[in-house]
């Protein structure tokens, strides 16, 4: 994957190179971004046993003014270039018990390379950082699938995951924020995903995951106490469910009708980090409200969207029309944002 | 000049009497008919400490109110503490809790006030907005109980007044043509504000600063001054007019956006008034601190202090006064701003005690070197106790200190261990 921009800009009224008249936003900030794969796939055991190797090389370089805040001139020292080079390596192993289950897990040592938006900032209040570092992880998941006859299948997962140096938005000096690297997280967690095909022209269909993200190697004594603490904006239990109908032929020869309803559930999750031992009780923390007086709690959320879509017998005509949040509930997005109520979609493709 | 006031009333301010004077306020608002009763007997007090939880932007933190002043080890991040955003510092008046930044949504200017009830439930109150996309937007003063005044980047010519009981604007000064009075044909100035940085109430007069800018973007009215002096609107609270405009000589970056106003009064009525300099990352130069006597309306031309004969390269970020001395924290080193600077997150300001008529100064013992103070105060008083902001980079120390003057030392009163940075302190009677 190649990653090439540039970006440069005006603001007559901004900052001016040192001893110049040279606009600082003209002077073009470059970011290159590649990462390379390679994989190795093996089979043994009449391929009931299946293993990848992957090795990934990423590489990015980015250049650009870096103290481009305050009312101040900058100079030649304020440029910046940076570039990284750094080796990921993934490890998968599958084993087909039976023609219908197998058990598989992996491991993978990555990183995160910062986005452009992190390394640029936005030249308003989020001035640019050009030493930023990628986010370093190590993730390890294990899973086992089962089909039965043909109709039911349920997938269940563990993983576990550390990360260090989250980038994250910091103020450097009010009004101004830029991104650093800040927080190690670690964790665990699971996930179960079931399809059944219960009668010929319908689906049930069901996931849950739960997620056991936290805080960890916090070593200043101010913060200690978040040490353990969930990582914040991050819901830690979600689910969805849904049913599905289809129908070929309904109106015509040749025409497909599909009727859905689907239902996701969003387990309560705190906008900053509240202290561990007020998160809800009970099993997985699924029961009752974090003991805290505040409305950075984003609170359970039920969404239920209904709907169907209808390819006529030509095949070049689709028409969908869909109801969201059905139950008018309170919905809110990652930062608390509020999500539309109760909504109508109506869609009209055609295929060329 | 255009004046839309609703009703004005003079009112000699003193700082000495002003916590008396606003209890017995908050008595006489009391729904109760009976006669005022009495404060002591009948009113409870809370201690209510804020904290910054994580040095983001969003400036997420708690504030708790405790029964007594806190001492030992605090937790501020209990069950019963308000979380919220913009607890960076706050403004607090009397027994009114204000902050510039809205505890419900990040980053939103304006000004908020926190209420405390006699449970000790702290819960975010009646919010004015303003321009969220200039800094500077609701910086405030506040008169009496019906009346003060802030600034909107809206409208950065006028001062906006408002009912801070009712928490509504209820009129503003238009004070373009006070403002226009200089400068106006200035092509290197970009940007004019009344009131953006510096807003004061003395002796019936409204101070206000005058911004001469030479930028005209996100960061226009800081560290950008376009005249060597700092310019300040007297403007009569009675009648709403322009007295005359004053100047802070040679001097640059008056005062600033957050909570912490920079300047404070003495038991006299002296008004002490902090400028940060002139260097454009705000890391100082001819820095200083000057006064406007208690009967009087300009700059005194013969005393202040200035950084510069102090510490090269170090600016005043903090004023506190009593009873002739002045309070403030003073860099032990020179100054640098930016991510990587000293300015905020190290321990370089070490706390002072300045006499005011000999302009000695001594160092406080018992203290350690503390991080920059910030939006918050650097120095408050409570129940007759000087308390000083002590905040160690390492955390080792986060709490307030005890100053005894007739010995020039501090001893640690208490230290919050979970909930962050403290950030402000103060206490508030409630009505029964």
């Amino acid at each position: 994957m190649f990653t090439d921009a540039n970006r440069d800009g005006e603001d007559p009224y901004g900052q001016r190179l040192a001893g110049t008249d040279i606009d600082v936003l003209s002077l073009t900030s470059t970011y290159q971004k590649q990462v390379f794969g390679l994989s190795l796939d093996k089979y043994w055991m009449d391929e009931k046993l299946h293993n990848q190797l992957m090795a990934k090389f990423y590489r990015y370089s980015a250049s650009g003014i870096q103290n481009t805040w305050f009312s101040t001139s900058v100079t030649d020292a304020d440029k910046r270039q940076q570039s990284g080079n750094y080796w990921g390596v993934a490890e998968a192993l599958r084993y087909r018990i039976t023609p219908s289950s197998f058990v598989r897990g992996s491991l993978e040592y990555t990183y995160r390379l910062p986005e452009r938006e992190e390394l640029f900032g936005n030249n308003i209040f989020i001035v640019p950082n050009f030493e930023l570092n990628p986010e370093k992880s190590f993730n390890a998941s294990l899973g086992y699938q089962q089909t039965f006859d043909g109709n039911f299948t349920v997938e269940a997962n563990g993983f576990y995951r550390r990360t260090k140096g989250l980038i994250l938005l910091v103020p450097i000096q009010a009004p101004n924020a830029q991104y650093q690297n800040q927080e190690h997280v670690k964790g665990f967690g699971f996930d179960l995903d079931m399809r059944y095909r219960f009668a010929t022209h319908y689906t049930l269909s069901g996931n849950a995951t739960w997620q056991n993200l936290r805080l960890f190697g916090i070593t200043h004594e101010t913060d200690q106490w978040k040490n353990d603490a969930r990582l914040r904006n991050t819901p830690y239990f979600f689910a969805n469910a849904g049913i599905q109908s289809d129908y070929d032929a309904v109106f015509a020869h040749e025409d497909n009708l599909k009727v859905f309803v689907n239902y996701n559930f969003l387990r309560e999750f705190y906008l900053e980090t509240i202290r561990k031992d007020l998160e809800p009780g009970g099993f997985l923390g699924l029961s009752g409200q974090a003991n805290i007086n505040s409305n950075l709690r984003i609170p359970d959320q039920h969404l239920l969207n209904a709907g169907f879509t209808y390819k006529v017998s030509s095949g070049r005509i689709n028409l969908g029309a869909e109801v969201r949040n059905l139950l008018d509930k309170d919905l809110y997005d990652y930062y608390r944002i509020q999500r539309p109520g109760r909504s109508f979609h109506l869609k009209v493709s055609y295929g060329l | 000049m255009n004046i839309n006031l609703e009703k004005m009333k003079t009112l000699k301010l003193k700082a000495g009497i002003l916590a008396l004077a606003m209890g017995m306020l908050f008595v006489g608002c009391s729904d109760n008919d009976d006669p005022l009763p009495d404060p002591d007997d009948n009113q409870e007090s809370k201690y209510v400490l804020i904290t910054m939880s994580s040095n983001v932007l969003e400036k997420p933190g708690y504030a708790t109110a405790f029964d007594e002043l806190p001492s030992g080890n605090i937790a501020n991040n209990g069950s019963n503490a308000l979380q919220g955003f913009g607890f960076g510092g706050w403004r607090p008046y009397g027994n009114w809790l204000f902050k510039m930044f809205a505890t419900e949504t990040p980053n939103t200017l304006g000004i908020e006030r926190l209420e405390v009830n006699a449970n000790g439930d702290v819960t975010s109150g009646q919010f004015i907005a303003g321009d969220n996309t200039t800094n500077g937007t609701g910086n405030f003063v506040i008169v009496d109980e019906n009346k003060g005044y802030y600034w909107d980047g809206a409208s950065p010519l006028k001062i906006q007044i408002f009912n801070p009981t009712t928490m509504s604007r209820t009129g503003d000064i238009d004070l373009a043509d006070v403002v226009n009075q200089r400068g106006a044909d200035e092509a290197e100035i970009l940007y004019r504000a009344i009131g953006q940085k510096f807003l004061a109430v003395k002796g019936g007069k409204l101070f206000a600063n005058i911004t001469y800018a030479t930028t005209n973007g996100t960061q226009k009215g800081f560290w950008d001054d376009f005249y060597d002096d700092v310019y300040i609107a007297v403007i009569d609270i009675a009648s709403g007019a322009h007295d005359k405009t004053i100047k802070i000589e040679d001097t640059g970056a008056i005062a600033y956006i957050n909570d912490n106003n920079m300047y404070d009064f003495d038991t006299n009525g002296d008004l002490y008034i902090v400028t940060q300099g002139v260097h454009p990352r705000g890391e100082g130069g001819k820095s200083k601190i000057v006064r406007i006597k208690a009967n009087e309306t300009d700059i005194d031309p013969e005393w202040n202090l200035n950084m510069d004969d102090i510490m090269d390269g170090g600016k005043f970020v903090s004023v506190f006064a009593k009873d002739g001395k002045i309070i403030t924290v003073i860099p032990k080193e020179r100054i640098v701003g930016g991510p990587t600077g000293n300015i905020n997150f190290e321990d370089i300001w070490e706390f002072y005690s300045i006499d005011i008529a000999s302009k000695e100064r001594i160092k406080i013992n018992g203290v350690p070197a503390v991080t920059n103070p910030g939006a918050a105060y650097g120095a408050i008083e409570i129940d007759d106790k000087i308390l000083l902001r002590v905040t160690t980079k390492d955390g080792s120390k986060n709490g307030y200190f005890e100053y005894n003057a007739s010995t020039n030392s501090a001893t640690e009163l208490f230290k919050v261990t979970s909930g962050g940075s403290v950030s402000g302190l103060h206490k508030v009677n409630i009505g029964n």
